[in-house]
């Protein structure tokens, strides 16, 4: 391409900022000396304007809040002002020397979506907040099924009278055995045992059968 | 992530539940009794049950109409008759002999009351005794119990106490011939009907236990101003009690339900002895009376862990490869433990049924602080609070 050469297809590339950096000083150089090339030039900017003005769909709400909640927890979520852009883009030419082969992203540190660095680089305030949620549901979780295991534990331990070690009440269940013995066996109460309450075996010197009577121990005879 | 947060605290509660049932459901297995008619887990004392069961069915008792008229007659009596006398009773067991007189008032269809003088190795004592009623799980009777489980037949009469008794000799199945022992002899009052004097026999024809009245009184039991209970003195260096059975009783419906929760109690036992009763504490003991019509041992189920320091006149005896707490005398105990029902027995019976009774009950180790012991425990306790709400329960 000559500084003589109109610009021709190479056009649209131009007000794309597309060119190269020689293509593109050319083109201008050329541009400034041409004035049906700087017609065209202007009317292709024109043009490019109008179509950038033209009303962009933009997305639903809903559609906007199912894309939140789908974020994962760390990750910042879109810029919704990006999103919600309704201020006509207009393509402006790169600045001399800033062209897309020599403006590249360094890559060092977080990088979001609109490229964009945030101090710390941490999770965002609103995914702490639910992290922080979920936190306080586990240990209300985990402190009723303590709760509900511990009441379970402590009452499986527990005997019939409520203590967990129990003696069996000597005097009471013989009361019990000889009053149903008379009455299963043929007789009265005397005959059919060695008179119900009354058993005194020399091995075996049980003591008056009372309600209120301790064990055998505290009542052997001397 | 708001939706999600219900969902993970209903997992995180119910899951451990789960997790607690699904590991207590097998895990069960150890800590519930072993009853004595499941085959395989009752040892040799469940085969004993299950032969003593066989042998109740195969060799039927032979009766006579005559002898169950007699016992019949004699059964009724007390509600019939107002009478006082004397009696001389006694009991023999491995070592020990038992001998007491006793003094009895009995009014018809209510109290007895029993009055025995201080011996040198007894205080005095007087009981009252109310009825128990009927039985809760087999309402067949004494004369009825007594018939399932022995031939009866009349041998001959006697005297007793100046009064003229035909006697009715009871016998196991399959033991008619001459030479095999009584397993029971019995008078029968010719003129009243009371039983006047009783033996039972163990399998050698030695016996084991016997009362007969020395004197007796019968009275008018339509003269009100002749209530001989009313004349029981209290001896003064004793004291005198009133006996009566709990009164919360079990039907056999109840006792399924209980099976479920994990008591034991079995529908036979070796001897062979049936399930006649079922009763409870206000404390939660369960009390299941067993007998075959001459001999009586009570099952006592207590939940809790056995207190040992609390046995100090019990002496420790292995039975069937079995350790439990015995103690001498009449009627025989027997205390053990088996996973976390504490084990009583109270019997006046043979002591070799005794033995096979206790062999044939459950001998589960006790729940330790082992994890499994943790969560058979936690598994009780569910069952247990559970229970709370459970209207049948």
């Amino acid at each position: 391409m000559s500084p003589h050469d109109h610009v021709g297809d190479r056009l649209s590339a131009l007000v794309d900022g597309e060119l190269s950096h020689r293509d593109r000083e050319r083109a201008l150089g050329h541009v400034a000396h041409c004035a049906p090339c700087r017609d065209l030039l202007e009317s292709e900017r024109v043009l490019k304007a109008r179509l950038a003005g033209l009303i962009q769909p933009e997305p639903s709400a809903r559609l906007l809040a199912l894309l939140a909640g789908t974020a994962v927890p760390g990750i910042p979520l879109p810029p919704q002002a990006r999103v919600r852009a309704t201020t006509p883009v207009v393509p402006v030419l790169p600045p001399p020397g800033r062209g897309p082969r020599g403006g590249r992203p360094t890559g060092r540190g977080p990088s979001t979506f609109d490229g964009v660095r945030r101090p710390g680089g941490g999770p965002s305030r609103r995914s702490r907040r639910s992290i922080q949620r979920a936190r306080y549901a586990a240990a209300g979780a985990l402190s009723v099924a303590g709760l509900v295991l511990g009441t379970a534990f402590a009452a499986g331990g527990a005997g019939g009278t409520g203590a967990g070690t129990v003696v069996p009440p000597a005097a009471e269940l013989s009361i019990e055995h000889d009053a149903t013995t008379a009455s299963l066996l043929l007789g009265d109460p005397g005959l059919v045992s060695v008179g119900p309450g009354l058993q005194g075996g020399t091995a075996s010197p049980t003591a008056l059968p009372t309600a209120a009577s301790t064990p055998e121990a505290s009542t052997r005879a001397p | 992530m708001r939706r999600g947060l219900p969902a993970a605290g209903v997992v995180l509660v119910l899951g451990p539940l789960v997790l607690l049932v699904l590991l207590v459901a097998p895990g069960d297995a150890p800590t519930r009794p072993a009853r004595p008619g499941d085959s395989g887990r009752g040892g040799a004392g469940a085969g004993v049950a299950a032969a003593s069961a066989a042998s109740l069915v195969t060799v039927a008792p032979v009766i006579s109409a005559v002898a169950r008229d007699l016992l019949e007659r004699a059964a009724t009596a007390p509600s019939r008759l107002t009478y006082h006398g004397v009696q001389f009773v006694s009991a023999w067991t491995t070592g020990i002999t038992t001998s007491r007189v006793l003094d009895i008032a009995h009014r018809a269809g209510g109290r007895t009351t029993l009055r025995a003088d201080g011996t040198a190795e007894s205080p005095a004592a007087a009981v009252t005794m109310t009825s128990s009623g009927s039985p809760s799980v087999l309402s067949l009777g004494a004369v009825g119990l007594l018939t399932m489980h022995f031939s009866l037949d009349v041998v001959g009469t006697a005297q007793v106490a100046g009064r003229t008794a035909d006697v009715v000799a009871a016998k196991r199945p399959g033991s008619a011939g001459a030479g095999q022992p009584d397993a029971a002899r019995f008078w029968v009052d010719r003129d009243t009907g009371l039983m006047l004097r009783r033996e039972v026999y163990d399998d050698r024809g030695r016996t084991t236990r016997a009362g007969a009245f020395i004197s007796l009184v019968v009275r008018d039991p339509s003269d009100s101003s002749t209530d001989p209970t009313d004349n029981a003195d209290v001896p003064t260096d004793g004291a005198a009690s009133v006996e009566q059975p709990w009164t919360a009783s079990y039907d056999t419906a109840a006792l399924t339900r209980m099976r479920q929760q994990g008591w034991t109690c079995p529908l036979t036992l070796p001897g062979p002895l049936t399930l006649v009763d079922a009763r409870r504490s206000a404390a939660g003991i369960v009390h299941l009376s067993y007998s075959d019509g001459l001999a009586v041992v009570s099952v006592f189920e207590q939940r809790g862990d056995l207190d040992e320091r609390g046995l100090a006149d019990h002496r420790r005896t292995t039975i069937a490869e079995h350790r439990v707490w015995e103690q001498d005398g009449v009627p025989m105990r027997m205390v053990w433990t088996s996973g976390s029902t504490v084990f009583t027995v109270v019997a006046d019976a043979p002591q070799r049924t005794v033995d096979q009774v206790v062999a044939a009950l459950p001998h589960a180790p006790a729940p330790g602080g082992s994890v499994g012991g943790a969560v058979a425990r936690v598994g009780r306790g569910l069952d247990r609070v559970a229970s709370w709400f459970d209207p049948f329960g």
